[in-house]
């Protein structure tokens, strides 16, 4: 079995600068010199398996899969607000029946303060 | 462990959504009492990096430890800390909350002075069992002869607009029920500063959660030197007449917004009241208020079943009983995990809660 420990080489989000707490260098040797993805690439070019065009191809689909995937979800609609009750239980409990439908008859008559566009209909399901 | 570091990006470092914040609540900065001495404009993450400041310039023993704090911790809260007072007072620890309680409880059995930080209150649970079954029960099972009074452990809490269902949760309720543990939840920077060096001066156990979302967004001038704000007191508000309104943390900005919209939409005036120590709760203080008022409204983010609201109803139910005009309201999440998605819909917020006030007047 192949271990792989793994280096996250990015920042930890957006909001990180990990240089407060690691070393420019520390990341430079992870990701140019022990890098277990780029090695695995050497090796499989080595072998005859992998090579330059393939990496260019597979990673102009890669980038397209990617993108079409994200347009796609952003034309999809949240769920509808009453599914924020499915799947707590396999079943709705009596007590989560009755919120849901507080929530329900509450957004029903004061839907101007929720964002309900951005969801699919209510009560349709 | 592998999942939770992943979540953890979510809100590294969070910055505060302002937009959420502001269609959410308002946050009205308060002004210190003079007493207190001369101010510095500090938002909440400052006022309790310069509670803690205050704790270990004071004490020698008080040390801070927990996740990535000797960086400054992922919300900046022990920024500076260790450059001011050594890797041996202020330092990191392996990621493991059990392990974190259970050396604070040893710090603190030890005679020493233990602050310690959970990086966030969704993930607190490994700790339970060294701060439910030891920290909470050392005085009691030792008859006094030990405890782990010296004992704080802060952690960040509560809904921030985008957490789901790792970073927004509210578990107070679940301290509440631990005899042995005081649970404090401040509303803004002055409050923390003041109720933070409380708990790490007081000979109990405190669980203190900071809710996150006012780390950025709540802005106050803040007294600059060392003032405490006693605990198991309730803070008045707003003076009212018609329906008593209780809540701590981030909700006390909703509960304050709606008690100005009732007052403008409906013309009934509710006495807003922050618990701020959820245990022991100051019953006096929202029993003195109802007994006036007749009418209660709880309200706090955490699910609705056996959440803290249940407790005060109920007290107040056997207490007020002749007092109560209409049967006494909860509003709180729903019994769900924190959504993400539908966190809109999930959260107590002001339309909610104006709607119960409105069922309270109108009983």
């Amino acid at each position: 079995m192949p271990e792989e420990p793994p280096y996250r080489i990015e920042h930890h989000s957006t909001s990180d600068d990990s240089s407060a707490y690691r070393s420019v260098d520390e990341v430079k040797y992870w990701d140019k010199e022990d890098n277990p993805i780029a090695r695995f690439r050497r090796y499989i070019t080595q072998k005859g398996y992998w090579n330059d065009e393939k990496e260019t191809q597979w990673k102009d689909q890669a980038k397209k899969q990617v993108m079409q995937a994200f347009q796609r979800a952003e034309h999809k609609k949240k769920p509808s607000p009453e599914e924020l009750f499915n799947d707590v239980y396999d079943e709705l409990p009596w007590h989560l029946q009755k919120q849901r439908k507080e929530m329900m008859d509450f957004v029903r008559s004061n839907p101007e303060h929720y964002p309900l566009k951005e969801h699919a209909k209510m009560g349709a399901a | 462990m592998i999942v939770k570091r992943g979540l953890r990006s979510v809100l590294y470092a969070l910055r505060t959504d302002a937009r959420y914040a502001s269609t959410r609540f308002t946050f009205v900065p308060e002004v210190a009492p003079d007493e207190y001495g001369p101010t510095t404009k500090l938002n909440l993450f400052q006022s309790i990096n310069s509670a803690m400041d205050v704790a270990l310039s004071t004490d020698k023993t008080a040390i801070i430890f927990g996740e990535d704090v000797a960086f400054g911790g992922v919300f900046r809260a022990t920024i500076n800390l260790q450059e001011k007072y050594g890797k041996d007072r202020v330092f990191n620890t392996p990621l493991c909350e059990q392990g974190i309680a259970g050396f604070g409880i040893g710090v603190a059995a030890a005679g020493s002075t233990a602050i310690a930080e959970i990086q966030f209150a969704d993930y607190i649970f490994p700790a339970f069992d060294q701060l439910v079954n030891e920290a909470a029960k050392y005085r009691y099972r030792s008859g006094d002869q030990f405890d782990s009074g010296s004992l704080t452990v802060r952690s960040p809490y509560g809904a921030v607009g985008h957490g789901a269902l790792y970073h927004s949760q509210s578990p107070e309720a679940y301290f509440a029920h631990t005899a042995g543990l005081k649970v404090v939840i401040p509303r803004g920077p002055i409050q923390a500063k003041g109720l933070l060096l409380s708990c790490i001066r007081d000979k109990n156990p405190c669980v203190f959660f900071e809710p996150k979302i006012l780390y950025r967004s709540a802005v106050e001038n803040v007294p600059s030197g060392d003032y405490t704000v006693p605990l198991g007191k309730a803070d008045i508000l707003r003076k009212g007449t018609d329906v008593t309104v209780v809540g701590y943390g981030t909700q006390i900005h909703v509960l304050k917004e709606v008690a100005d919209m009732a007052q403008e939409k409906l013309g009934v005036s509710c006495e807003v009241i922050d618990l701020q120590t959820i245990l022991p709760w100051d019953a006096q203080a929202v029993c003195e208020s109802v007994v006036k008022t007749g009418r209660l409204l709880v309200s706090h983010e955490a699910p609705l079943t056996n959440g803290f609201a249940s407790e005060i109803a109920s007290y107040v139910q056997k207490e007020c009983f002749l007092n109560l005009e209409a049967p006494i309201e909860r509003v709180c999440g729903w019994d769900t995990p924190f959504p993400h998605s539908m966190e809109a819909f999930y959260l107590p917020d002001k339309w909610r809660c104006l709607d119960a006030v409105k069922r309270l007047s109108k009983y």
